[in-house]
């Protein structure tokens, strides 16, 4: 054999094992609540406090549950995210961060209102019981926003161990409880942590090697329609339900996928609402995120409404349910009255060069003595913004999640 | 530089290359062929639940989320048990002492009810499983499109009350109603209890249905069998991390954070609720052609975690529907004995643990061994002021080797 000959056969067998490997090393581009990832974003966090509220049945608190799906311990810088309104009405984007450490397969948990203190005396079967994660401060009353908990290694740099997974129960004072899954933002293990090592760029996708897997280029979201009354009590307790006023609402909690910690900036996206109803009839409305946004389907295009009963100006139901007179209706895109269908499902898209956004959503059973029951779901999503965006002029848009440089 | 070196420089530079490449493939993660987060070809709902004596039912929701016209066959399947000696009478493990006449013991039901609709362009549907939909709101009148579409079939209500059991829709060609490759169809399962002169008011639980992908171009000349991963995998996803790469189904691991049975968890700075959870188990295979359930039973292991980092670990099998609270799982069936599970928090002394689950592979025949397990938890806080509940969708985690098999009648 030549040696020309020799060193083509070794270099075109080495290129196809590299090719097949190659392939073998590429990783399914997706933001996921089925599989733990590097990011875990909790998008709904409340601890409604004594303080700012009435103290009453509806007030809220948050049971937080992380836990290390791997063999390894496994470090985590978390940030809780305030999105409550200041005196304006816009988001007071306060940030708190703190750090923890999960054992081999360790599951931890805490109360967003209580914190978890580190104390080795915690009694056995108490809620401190267990390896303390980490010192991890309490939210203040009033807190409505997001935890955000991004796998870092021994030195506080981002890791792509795709190692973390867990969800969060939202508690009612009246006992009413409502679970949802975090979402998880997979890393490619190759390439997370790079320079500069405190941005960490969504930019990973089937067609893309980047660092972290890109947020969806859409959501879908099946919904009960604002206002119709619940089937189930309308069968089995009527008199409960007195003249349909049992309504079903859907409250939607986004998040954009983008967020500068170091410079406190909050990242803003406006995103469309394709709502198709029963009959396959579409509307359309839009709303602009900025931090986190936390709203009742209908306020997205009908800030005001009606109280069922007496027919009296109203912007929340709390106002009716208060003063004895039904419920709160709008003539929303999103509402039984223009809607006219029982459920409809909903296409929530970021424009043009916006960002992504992730979200979970609420639905409310009430009652017609106002009394409810909540039960959260995530939500299901297509595509990603990535490699939607890239034939875009100014494309493609890469969601970055900047974390304060340490120091 | 001789002939012999070049070669096997070359052959060393390359070896370098393999070698990073490789080690860089090493920490690729091994997906699953399901998924809550994607429309699928396949949709499972593993909890229905119905009971109007206590003001039960379940809302279904299915969606078609492209601008086609769509079929969809669907299964509910009711795994009532009934008393051997009182074949009228629903019982299960925990309660049959008492509502079987003396003697009885209980039999555990599989019976199967299908039905045919379709579902026009980005229609959305909802029913209650307890009245079923006899009219589709297109059936009359068409829809948006051009051409227009119509909906087609009807959804009946479940055959027996109080029912417990699941929904499967596979998602058919609109012509042949031979099973297809598209991807178009999203669901939801939300339970409501609103008994009449409630004191405690209404509950609501709410989950994502369990979504199987078609592979595209790999339907294969038997449509009546559905391959969920495995050597003719038609349903699943491509994984890159195994050795060789290949499609796999239903995952090999389900994670699921929990609290530990009668964890007491104190929120508002002040109340007190304790925590117990069931978890409902069912197989990834059904046979809804010869109405057997899975054949033989799929032991399911279970690797318990508490706070402290101790591991604990326990087995149960699955045959075709398993609906147990968690204390159940390593104790006997009812409350007796409860404290002495490892899923007490009296045993475990911490608040929450993490469960691992991986069903047993069987002999492997034809690379279906039918043993996958997919899984739905449930919470039920005790407080003081009443009872409610929330429920979870299971986490997934790498893949089985063997597939599982679905097999449905033709029309």
């Amino acid at each position: 054999m030549s040696k020309a000959l020799g060193m083509r056969c070794v270099w075109s067998l080495c290129g196809v094992l590299v090719s097949a490997l190659a392939f073998a090393s590429m990783t399914r581009a997706e933001v996921s609540t089925d599989v733990s990832g590097s990011v875990l974003v909790f998008t709904k966090v409340v601890w409604d406090g004594p303080g700012p509220l009435d103290g009453g049945l509806t007030d809220r608190d948050t049971v937080i549950q992380i836990a290390n799906t791997s063999n390894n311990m496994v470090h985590a810088h978390c940030f809780y995210v305030n999105g409550a309104p200041d005196f304006f009405g816009n988001p007071l984007w306060q940030v708190t961060d703190f750090s923890i450490w999960l054992s081999k397969q360790q599951p931890t948990h805490w109360v967003a209102s209580a914190g978890r203190p580190v104390n080795p005396s915690d009694a056995f079967g108490s809620g401190g019981a267990g390896i303390d994660p980490g010192l991890i401060p309490p939210v203040p009353p009033g807190f409505t926003g997001e935890l955000k908990c991004i796998q870092v290694d021994a030195s506080g740099t981002p890791f792509g161990g795709n190692n973390l997974k867990g969800e969060a129960v939202i508690v009612s004072r009246s006992g009413d409880v409502s679970k949802h899954n975090a979402v998880a933002i997979l890393a490619n293990p190759d390439l997370a942590g790079d320079d500069p090592a405190n941005e960490l760029l969504l930019n990973n996708t089937p067609d893309n090697d980047g660092e972290y897997n890109s947020c969806p280029n859409e959501l879908y979201l099946n919904h009960f329609v604002d206002g119709t009354p619940d089937p189930v009590t309308q069968q089995f307790n009527a008199d409960d339900c007195t003249d349909d006023q049992c309504p079903i609402r859907t409250y939607l909690t986004l998040v954009p996928c983008s967020e500068d910690f170091e410079n406190q900036i909050p990242a803003e996206v406006t995103v469309q609402f394709e709502i198709i109803n029963e009959l396959e009839q579409v509307f359309s409305t839009s709303t602009t995120v900025e931090c986190w946004k936390d709203t009742r389907l209908a306020d997205i295009d009908a800030p005001t409404g009606a109280c069922t009963l007496n027919g009296a100006a109203c912007t929340t139901d709390e106002q009716c349910i208060d003063a004895l007179q039904g419920f709160c209706n709008k003539n929303s895109s999103f509402a039984v009255g223009v809607l006219g269908t029982g459920s409809a499902f909903s296409i929530i898209s970021p424009v043009d060069l916006d960002g992504g956004v992730i979200g979970v959503a609420e639905e409310y059973h009430y009652l017609d003595d106002g009394s409810v029951a909540r039960a959260a779901w995530n939500l299901q999503q297509t595509g990603n913004r990535f490699d939607a965006t890239e034939e875009l002029p100014g494309g493609p848009v890469v969601d970055t999640i900047s974390i304060p440089d340490r120091f | 530089m001789s002939t012999k070196m070049g070669i096997w420089r070359g052959a060393l530079a390359c070896a370098a290359i393999v070698l990073a490449v490789e080690t860089a493939s090493a920490r690729v993660i091994d997906p699953t062929g399901v998924t809550t987060n994607e429309s699928s070809a396949v949709v499972l709902y593993p909890v229905l639940k119905a009971d109007p004596a206590d003001g039960v039912d379940t809302l279904v929701q299915l969606t078609n989320t492209s601008v086609f016209l769509t079929k969809v066959h669907c299964f509910y399947t009711n795994t009532n048990s009934h008393c051997s000696n009182s074949p009228t009478t629903i019982c299960t493990d925990q309660d049959f002492r008492q509502v079987c006449p003396l003697g009885g013991l209980c039999i555990p039901g599989w019976i199967e009810t299908d039905f045919r609709l379709t579902l026009t362009k980005r229609q959305p549907l909802s029913w209650s499983i307890n009245e079923g939909l006899s009219a589709l709101p297109l059936a009359d009148q068409p829809g948006m499109g051009n051409p227009p579409q119509f909906n087609e079939g009807n959804i009946p209500p479940v055959a027996e009350v109080p029912f417990t059991g699941e929904l499967l829709c596979v998602q058919v060609d609109v012509t042949t109603e031979l099973p297809t490759d598209r991807n178009d169809l999203k669901g939801e399962a939300t339970i409501v209890e609103s008994p009449a002169s409630n004191i405690e008011g209404v509950d609501a639980r709410k989950y994502n249905a369990i979504g199987i992908k078609a592979i595209e171009g790999r339907q294969d000349p038997n449509p009546q069998v559905l391959n969920v991963g495995g050597p003719e995998a038609e349903y699943g996803v491509f994984s890159e991390a195994t050795d060789p790469p290949r499609f796999v189904g239903c995952p090999n691991i389900l994670t699921l954070n929990h609290f530990f049975d009668g964890a007491e968890v104190i929120t508002h700075q002040g109340l007190s609720s304790d925590v117990f959870s069931t978890l409902v188990l069912v197989p990834c295979a059904n046979d809804y052609l010869t109405q057997t359930a899975n054949g033989a039973p799929a032991v399911v292991q279970f690797l318990v975690y508490n706070e402290f980092e101790q591991r604990f670990s326990t087995s149960t099998s699955v045959q075709c529907y398993r609906e147990t609270p968690l204390s159940d799982i390593d104790t006997r069936p009812g409350p007796q004995g409860n404290d002495f599970s490892i899923f007490s928090v009296g045993v475990q002394g911490t608040i929450t643990g993490t469960s691992r689950l991986r069903s047993v592979a069987g002999p492997n025949v034809d690379g279906y061994d039918a043993n996958g397990i997919l899984a739905i938890l449930t919470e039920q806080w005790n407080s003081t002021n009443g009872i409610f509940t929330a429920s979870a969708n299971v986490q997934f985690q790498g893949s089985r080797e063997q597939g599982d098999r679905i097999t449905i009648p033709l029309p």
